[in-house]
């Protein structure tokens, strides 16, 4: 039911509308107005599980020689340091679950670096006060070019999962 | 009763048209590549980078003849298929070796190659992630 407000120039009941109504001239209809409900709050959820992602920044170089591995030791960044051909080397990031919701976590690794890196782990329930160890190693293959840098990017999604 | 045999005919279109694709496209690749098996996902990192894993790739039927060193071919193991590049062509044999591989595979029958990667404008034609389906479901 529109509500009443009275104009007093006119003295005449005015409705009122609105800012979609005012917009477009038309009403939403109930369903649509269910839908942008859920749009809404699938759109929230996306926003903060994105917001809440653990994010690194990854990078290998790749040397001259056999055996040859040189690491930097940061925590800032998962940096493989310099590895020669046939050579791995390995990162690890602790998660834990400080909350009283079971979350899903899963890892997605993009850029040249994730063709070349392995995951111990992934797509699993982390359960409320558990931690775990999720092991990056990177190896370096024949086919990598010498002087080259691998740089790529680390996302560890932790997303709510109440139901599991 | 007009209005419901529209949906039904709508319906009937929509699965026909998932069914041609589910059933119809392997058997059209098979056809026209030459191969009974026209797809492979890449479970392994030793074609990087040239393919990678989780990718699929289109395989066409080849001779002994047709077959170049240099050329991606898909052999038949003991333990399921392998995907190599060429790196020797032999009378009975070929070698093949992973790009990210230090070592050369055991020699390989012709008899044993299944085909090689099938090429767009001299680059192998792949579906990147669209292999990750096939892995997962033999995983299951």
């Amino acid at each position: 039911m529109a509500e009443e407000i009275w104009n007093l120039d006119s003295s005449e009941p005015v409705e009122k509308k609105g800012w979609w109504e005012r917009k477009t001239g038309e009403k939403l209809k109930r369903h649509e107005k269910i839908l942008g409900i859920i749009f809404l709050v699938l759109f929230l959820f996306v926003f903060y599980v994105t917001l809440d992602a653990n994010k690194y920044q990854a990078e290998v170089r790749v040397i001259e020689g056999q055996g040859r591995v040189g690491v930097n030791p940061t925590t800032e960044k998962l940096d493989f340091g310099d590895l020669s051909q046939g050579t791995r080397s390995a990162r690890t990031v602790t998660i834990n679950n400080s909350t009283y919701v079971p979350m899903f976590v899963s890892v997605v690794r993009l850029g040249s670096i994730s063709g070349l890196m392995n995951l111990n782990k992934n797509n699993f329930i982390l359960r409320k006060g558990q931690e775990e160890k999720l092991e990056f190693t990177v190896y370096m293959p024949a086919s990598s070019t010498v002087g080259n840098q691998y740089t790529g990017r680390v996302f560890v999604f932790k997303i709510p999962a109440p139901f599991f | 009763m007009k209005r419901a045999l529209l949906i039904l005919l709508n319906i009937a279109i929509y699965v026909g048209i998932v069914a041609g694709v589910l059933f119809g496209l392997p058997r059209f690749l098979s056809w026209y590549l030459r191969t009974p098996y026209p797809m492979a996902a890449i479970t392994s990192g030793s074609m990087w980078p040239v393919l990678h894993t989780g990718d699929l790739v289109f395989i066409e039927g080849v001779g002994k003849g047709d077959l170049k060193m240099g050329d991606v071919v898909v052999w038949k193991n003991p333990s399921g298929f392998t995907i190599h590049r060429v790196v020797r062509l032999g009378e009975n044999t070929l070698v093949t070796k992973g790009d990210a591989n230090f070592t050369e595979d055991e020699p390989v029958k012709y008899e044993d190659v299944i085909g090689r990667t099938y090429q767009v404008w001299g680059r192998n034609a792949r579906i990147p992630y669209l292999g990750r389906i096939t892995m997962y479901a033999s995983q299951r």
